[in-house]
């Protein structure tokens, strides 16, 4: 499979008035074309930002990126300039927002904004843009896409919103796209329909698509390979099947065990992992997990583990698995 | 049937929803005629979409907002009527709420958050040094350190808020508890720490709660009962595993079904449903649900269905429910 998207080494950091705090360490991630990559982790734990700094729409300052690079096509992300940046963001690679409440804009009506990305990008007339765009509404779900182009953003439902979301960041055809929590302020129901829609349209386009959630739930569902992440860090990567059945680092367990499922048992007790997420101006030394790690060994506390199996297509970071720093 | 500890009848809640000057306001109905019953020591689960109206129906339940219409029971006497003993009711019957950023006064130490129901329920007879290791003792068991008991809120996660706002309404000694999507703000390993001590006080107090939520997971594993809500109304309610295993009415099977299961061998089988839930200031006649049901028959779009009874203490509320 061609990689579309190669992230090698990336560090990200915040120089805050309290100091420089590391917001992603060390990250590898690869995404293919046309497959649908997890990446899960709790909240603050690093997986907006990478989703931001492949874009360039990280805040600078006060972020920076300290080190790697972002490899897409034979440019570096990273190192691009706006201008640049410009011509791929909504085209090459779009991004679909957590909160279609404050993604769209409130003062433009919602048909005009997604013409906007195909007047900027393709250079369509405005008439030809408005059709295409009612072309995409009707495609996404949008009943009576003609009265709903004039529609503004508070005029709609979340659940209608995202749809205008998704139609936007598809308006180009992208080769990767974002998914920031795309369902999470959604409804199951909506979900459902939302997940169904981003399937349909990725099997006709062929679009890779990089799902950000905290719900591992979704990802059993909707992905290939899944990246765990905590504390900017990606600790486990593997393809789902293998994530589910055998979970390696002891806070993808944790998760795991932490899920109440619809099992139909009496009391099905859950596991928590004990503590909580430490602040990124507070990591600790060593092993940004050990302190909530039931597996916790010594040599936890003083560095930290490197990547064990990297080539066997299920990468784990914990002293567990050998010292291969 | 055993004996509640809360009992609900045919409440109702509206508000008037203002259209403009010249224009007489319109009724939205967020409560619309519920019944149900809290047993000492046990859940029941209330679960449905935003705004079907779930939290309505717990702030009317403790006190927060009056009903419209209907009666609330609490051990066979009437209250919230506006009589004079609801004072020390409301020690009785709490509530936690969503958002422990919110529910939470943050110029407060912690100590007096959770000792300030202490002191006024006890008439400022108890002594500071009984508040005080009385305070101590609940924030023990609710996993925090008393250590902490100087700090303020902003000191604290989401997850330790929470633990927080249980200390606060522990302190009163309560029987009904009413919570309010109380893990929905909380991460996937918090979440499990908070629901797993909410479970272990239930169990060591005896208490009898009200657990709403929108997540079905958390309220499989919570719930000893469940309703399922919709546009203000209860449409099927029942033992939890025998709602969960044998869903009767089509909104609870789309439900149920539309849950991401963290398995990647699981199979689906999901029911979408058509559109969104209709405005509630326009509701659809007859059945509240049929503009969406898959099994609308021409009988729904006229008449609202009845309660009928599908299995021990399960009940539904639909003219085609899945025959068990």
């Amino acid at each position: 499979m061609q990689t579309l998207l190669n992230i090698k080494d990336l560090d990200i950091a915040f120089n805050l008035d309290q100091g420089r705090v590391n917001a992603l360490t060390g990250v590898n991630l690869r995404i293919h074309a046309g497959e649908t990559v997890g990446l899960v982790g709790e909240s603050g734990c690093g997986k907006t930002m990478l989703a931001l700094s492949v874009l360039g729409l990280l805040p600078r300052p006060p972020a920076e990126i300290a080190g790697g690079e972002i490899l897409f096509r034979s440019g570096d992300l990273a190192r691009a300039g706006e201008e640049e940046l410009r011509r791929i963001r909504g085209n090459d690679i779009s991004m679909i927002f957590q909160d279609p409440m404050s993604s769209l804009n409130p003062v433009l009506k919602t048909g005009e904004q997604v013409a906007e990305v195909l007047r900027l990008h393709r250079q369509l007339p405005p008439g030809r843009a408005r059709k295409k765009v009612l072309e995409l509404f009707r495609e996404v779900g949008i009943a009576e896409p003609e009265k709903r182009y004039n529609f503004y953003p508070h005029q709609m439902s979340g659940g209608m919103r995202q749809r205008v979301g998704i139609a936007m960041a598809l308006a180009c055809e992208p080769e990767l796209l974002l998914a920031d929590e795309p369902t999470t302020a959604l409804d199951v129901t909506i979900q459902a329909h939302i997940l169904d829609l981003m399937r349909r349209l990725q099997g006709e386009t062929d679009t890779a698509i990089l799902f950000i959630t905290h719900d591992l739930g979704l990802v059993a569902g909707n992905c290939s390979r899944v990246a765990v992440m905590y504390s900017g860090w990606i600790v486990e990567e593997a393809e789902v099947a293998d994530i589910f059945s055998n979970p390696l680092h002891p806070y993808t367990r944790g998760l795991l065990g932490s899920l109440p499922g619809l099992e139909q048992k009496e009391n099905p007790e859950l596991t928590p992992i004990p503590g909580s997420v430490p602040d990124l101006d507070k990591l600790p030394r060593g092993c940004l997990f050990h302190p909530r790690c039931p597996e916790k060994r010594p040599q936890c506390e003083n560095a930290l583990p490197g990547d064990s199996f990297p080539d066997s297509g299920h990468m784990v970071k914990c002293w567990l698995y050998g010292k291969n720093a | 049937m055993n004996a509640s500890i809360l009992r609900a009848e045919n409440i109702k809640k509206s508000y008037p929803v203002s259209r403009g000057m010249f224009q007489k306001s319109r009724d939205m109905q967020a409560v619309r005629d519920v019944s149900l019953h809290l047993e000492p020591g046990k859940t029941l689960g209330l679960v449905g979409e935003s705004g079907c109206g779930k939290s309505t129906l717990g702030r009317v339940l403790v006190g927060l907002e009056p009903a419209s219409a209907g009666k609330i029971f609490y051990k066979d006497r009437q209250i919230w009527n506006g009589s004079k003993t609801e004072f020390n009711l409301r020690q009785k019957i709490q509530m936690i709420f969503q958002d422990p950023f919110s529910s939470l006064n943050p110029r407060l130490k912690i100590k007096n958050i959770i000792a300030e129901g202490l002191r006024v329920r006890t008439r400022k007879q108890n002594s500071r040094e009984d508040i005080d290791s009385r305070v101590a003792a609940i924030m023990e068991k609710t996993g925090l350190s008393p250590e902490y008991r100087n700090r303020y809120p902003h000191e604290f996660s989401g997850g330790q808020r929470q633990r927080v706002a249980i200390a606060r309404v522990l302190a009163m000694d309560p029987e009904v508890i009413v919570c309010d999507e109380p893990v929905s703000a909380l991460d996937v390993s918090i979440q499990a720490q908070i629901i797993n001590l909410l479970r272990q006080m239930q169990k060591e107090m005896r208490l009898s709660m009200l657990f709403i939520s929108h997540d079905l997971s958390v309220i499989n594993n919570i719930s000893h009962f469940v309703a399922v809500m919709y546009m203000g109304e209860i449409l099927e309610t029942g033992p939890r595993l025998n709602l969960f295993s044998s869903p009767a009415h089509p909104y609870t099977r789309a439900l149920l079904s539309a849950v991401p299961v963290a398995d990647p061998e699981h199979k689906s089988g999901r029911i979408l449903l058509k559109g969104e839930p209709p405005s509630p200031l326009d509701p659809p006649r007859g059945c509240l649900f049929h503009p969406r049901c898959p099994r609308s028959a021409d009988k729904c779009t006229h008449n609202a269905p009845h309660w009928s009874k599908v299995g021990d203490g399960h009940f539904v509320r639909c003219f085609f429910p899945t025959n068990i």
